[in-house]
């Protein structure tokens, strides 16, 4: 039998516990420091979940006649001494993509100690160990990602210990599946800490560059890319890590062992690169971060890596990268990126990791389309005259709950139309995809793009590409929505690779935009002309009403 | 004075308030009933359980005290409270007589300001009589009315100017596109020493990324004296075009004004000054209407807020009408509209400080309104 079901944890309330888990820290500690404090106690108590889940379906398979016991060999019952250690074997936990932690740094013995009374050892002193101690047990995580600073005296016993009531009231969804390996991938610290982010932004000064990606663009990226088994996936601007989860998904619903996905990472922020080692850990994913935070320009924690797959969605327009310090670089083969803006760094950063056929999708803002500053024209008609870019995306507004610059995508493929296995044919053409109108809002601020609609667009891709297989057609230009383009269209048009410009309009309005213009002019004339009749009667009323007085 | 017709009597004699009911957002609907909070319409639903017309006076947060009117049948929300009964008092005057309160000294609320129903119904209030009522609402509901139509005239205007740049700008004939950089005499503008009072409210608007929130720009809340304008800003005469290059405000939209008259400018902004045979409302229209793309250049990182790089903006390409009959024919369409927008803003302007006058005299029963005093004389 599985373990009974949790409840699934109510987004509202995660919410409103983690809103009074900061009031219960204001006053000890300042806003910037509230969120790492809490995420780290969030992460002791969602592993130890895992774990207890996880544990309970491996005493249940240790019952007479339970499966555990025929998989391990056993006839009849165990010895009695065998079955705690077998409950403790790491193997049977992390074998199942479930995280293990040491008997000692478990939640009920941190929320035991919170409920007692003794004064030694403190509680803080009890966190502390805990997250050392899940430190040495893991490899994955290195030393110093988890916070260990609980017992520094600054927030007082009374505080932790409420505040360590409060957050065991967090439930999560089930997060052992009845096969008894994980199941779920959401980037659970990823939404615990934007929602930190949103919440005290104003508290903290808004941090720029910091926003998290939104879970429909990370699908659509890892849908164009699939990622398969056996590949190495590379994202240097890794944020918390949510792309390495969507990715090993990808792998593991399109057959694939993930446990067989090699993952490198790189953060330039030290919160934000211990936040990803505790998403990925809860994740049961393992992956390389580099030594340190470090800059991905400056400092490139992976030097020698030659990756299959690169993905990332780095700041937008970043214009204080260090550029002017780096002059010649071996990467920009394309050009020298300007000092003044990121943006062709990180693309051809990105693309210098390729292994032979290697494939990338960048999330970027709509003004690396277009932009012929600072050679950047230059840069991207050698890229699209080398056969470097497959793909162009716009995307919709409003996809990103924390800006509403314009952003779209790119995918680039190394020996597009040669020796590329995921672009094998296409040489000398680009598909253009304009989704600007697609996706439906999930709050009034807030755009998500539907499964039905990633579909779309990754089915237009997949066939274009030329996959066959069950669902794709032979691949069509649609008007308005998708159009293969050749290079000496690009050419005419200078190489700017703005989606709209190529795909034309749906044929259901005709050319709206000529339309639209003409039919509003006259619109808003006849609007304009009656508000002047209503603005002349109207003063007319306010000349005797003022009389009045 | 008020004479023998006004009364003084406790704020609960004049209308019974109620608090609004809850209405968390995923459960709304779409549908045509305005939802009411502390700062306003805040959304439509389906369900309109209050018939109208309605006044509403936010009772919590920032927005306490201030007070709506609303036509229809309407959803008041649970942070704020409703006229559940305006006792045979005149809405119009009742929502007059609420705006003109000042509620700040009953709050009971800390850190979160709220109002208490029961904390103001003690409230002394003079009140007249009903016809009298009605005459002030119509003097004060006539000045409403020109203020909001002089308002949809001014944004009907620009949207009608911009329709236009859209058709014609299309049309190869008579247009070349043009890097922004070239268009115009760029500046950059600064910010006086705020601690020195000589430098400060002057005559000459100050415009900042917070200021700039109407495209006429032709007075700000902050002024400079000329010696301030002098001494760490910048003057730009009128017919320059000034766009917030820094700011929180980019981050959702762009905002750009052509200016009325001479201004200084802070330097979260840019000027430009368009070079001759250049139309300033033309070229203000072509940065207008290339709002989406500018917004694809802002810059997140680094700052902690939105910034426009000038070298980018500059590499823009805008499409001009060449000098001769189509900028010419081009400037006579959109020149009256511009002109006409930025005098309704003008006029609204004095338009509402007439109203705010006149509304506290009005309602204390100071100034009295002539034949409605002889309605009630006769009545009498």
């Amino acid at each position: 039998m599985p373990p009974r079901k949790k409840k699934e944890a109510q987004p509202e309330d995660m919410k409103s516990i983690l809103w009074k888990s900061a009031d219960k820290l204001r006053g000890s500690l300042d806003a910037a420091e509230y969120k790492h404090f809490v995420l780290g106690l969030v992460f002791l108590k969602y592993v130890s979940a895992a774990m207890e889940e996880k544990r309970a379906q491996l005493e249940e398979g240790l019952r007479p006649g339970g499966w555990l016991l025929t998989d391990l060999g056993f006839e009849g019952e165990p010895p009695a001494t065998a079955v705690p250690q077998i409950l403790e074997d790491r193997e049977l936990y992390t074998g199942a993509g479930i995280f293990y932690v040491p008997p000692t740094a478990r939640w009920e013995v941190v929320l035991e100690r919170a409920k007692g009374t003794l004064d030694d050892p403190t509680l803080g002193k009890v966190i502390d160990t805990a997250m050392e101690t899940i430190e040495k047990f893991n490899t994955s995580l290195k030393k110093g990602t988890l916070p260990q600073q609980y017992n520094s005296g600054r927030v007082d016993e009374t505080t932790l210990a409420g505040l360590v009531k409060l957050l065991d009231r967090l439930t999560f969804q089930a997060q052992v599946g009845e096969d008894g390996q994980r199941v779920g991938a959401r980037d659970l610290m990823g939404e615990v800490y934007e929602y930190f982010l949103a919440q005290f932004a104003l508290q903290e000064g808004r941090k720029g560059g910091e926003y998290f990606t939104p879970p429909s663009v990370v699908r659509l990226l890892v849908e164009m890319l699939e990622p398969k088994e056996g590949e190495r996936v590379l994202d240097p601007a890794c944020g918390s890590g949510g792309m390495f989860v969507q990715a090993e998904k990808f792998v593991e619903t399109h057959g694939g062992d993930r446990m067989n996905v090699a993952v490198y990472g790189q953060e330039r922020n030290l919160t934000t690169w211990r936040l990803a080692h505790m998403n990925l850990a809860i994740h049961g994913i393992e992956a390389d971060l580099g030594e340190g935070p470090a800059d991905s320009f400056r400092d490139d924690q992976h030097g020698d890596l030659k990756a299959d797959v690169v993905l990332a969605n780095p700041p937008f327009n970043i214009s204080d990268w260090g550029g002017e310090l780096l002059g010649l670089d071996d990467r920009w083969t394309y050009g020298t990126p300007p000092v003044g803006n990121a943006n062709f760094a990180w693309i051809q950063h990105m693309a210098s990791k390729f292994a032979p056929g290697g494939r990338a999708g960048i999330v970027l803002a709509n003004g690396s389309m277009s932009s012929k500053l600072g050679g950047e024209g230059d840069i991207r008609r050698a890229m699209v005259e080398d056969d470097l870019v497959a793909c162009m995306v716009a995307l919709p507004g409003q996809l990103f709950r924390s800006t509403q610059i314009p952003a779209c995508l790119w995918f680039l493929g190394e020996g597009k139309g040669r020796h590329s296995k995921w672009v094998p044919e296409r040489k000398g053409e680009v598909l253009f995809i304009d989704a600007r109108e697609l996706g439906v809002m999930a709050s009034r601020t807030e755009r998500v793009l539907t499964e039905e609609e990633l579909g779309r667009i990754a089915g237009a891709f997949r066939a274009w590409r030329g996959v066959e297989g069950e669902g794709v057609g032979p691949y069509e230009d649609v008007p308005g929505f998708c159009r293969s383009v050749p290079l000496d269209e690009l050419r005419e048009h200078d190489f700017v690779l703005t989606p709209g410009r190529y795909v034309g309009v749906a044929e259901a309005d005709v050319d709206p935009d000529a339309e639209l213009a003409e039919e509003r002019v006259a619109r808003l004339t006849k609007e304009l002309f009656g508000l002047f009749e209503e603005s002349g009667r109207m003063e007319a009323v306010v000349r005797e009403q003022l009389g009045r007085l | 004075m008020a004479g023998e017709s006004w009364k003084v009597m406790p704020l609960s004699s004049v209308v019974r308030l109620k608090r609004g009911y809850d209405l968390p957002t995923d459960t709304r609907q779409a549908g045509s009933y305005p939802v009411v909070g502390s700062a306003g319409i805040s959304g439509w639903h389906n369900q309109g359980p209050v018939e109208g017309p309605g006044v509403v006076v936010g009772r919590s947060g920032s927005s306490m005290g201030n007070v709506t009117y609303v036509e229809g049948p309407f959803w008041p929300l649970n942070t704020a409270m409703f006229v559940e009964d305006f006792l045979s008092n005149d809405p119009q005057y009742v929502y007059h007589l609420l705006s003109h309160l000042d509620f700040s000294a009953f709050n009971s609320g800390s850190a979160q300001q709220s109002l208490n129903r029961n904390y103001i119904a003690g409230i002394p209030v003079t009140i007249p009589s009903f016809p009298e009522q009605q005459a002030i609402s119509e003097v004060l509901g006539a000045l409403d009315d020109k203020i909001a139509v002089n308002e949809r005239i001014a944004e009907t205007a620009l949207h009608l100017a911009e329709a236009l740049y859209a058709y014609k700008s299309s049309y190869n004939e008579g247009w070349h596109s043009v890097r922004l950089g070239k268009t115009a005499r760029w500046l950059s503008g600064g910010t006086p020493k705020t601690s020195e009072p000589s430098y400060w409210d002057g005559d000459i608007p100050w415009i900042s990324a917070a200021s700039l929130k109407s495209p006429w720009i032709d007075d700000s809340e902050r002024r400079v004296t000329p010696l301030g304008a002098e001494n760490g800003t910048r003057l730009t005469p009128e017919g320059s075009i000034i766009f917030v290059v820094r700011g929180m405000s980019l981050t959702s939209e762009f905002r750009v004004g052509l200016t009325q008259r001479e201004v200084a400018f802070g330097q979260d902004c840019k000027a430009l000054i368009p070079h001759t045979g250049i139309d300033a409302a033309t070229l203000f229209l072509a940065i207008k209407t290339s709002t989406p793309e500018i917004l694809g250049f802002v810059d997140l990182a680094g700052h902690g807020t939105g910034r426009l790089a000038t070298d980018r903006i500059a590499e823009l390409s805008v499409r001009l009408p060449e000098n001769g009959a189509s900028a010419d024919d081009f400037r006579r369409s959109v020149v009256p509209l511009v002109e006409r927008a930025s005098a309704t803003k003008r006029e609204n302007r004095t338009l509402t400080a007439l109203r705010d006058t006149l509304l506290p005299q009005l309602v204390t029963g100071k100034l009295r309104i002539k034949d409605a005093e002889r309605v009630v004389e006769d009545a009498v």
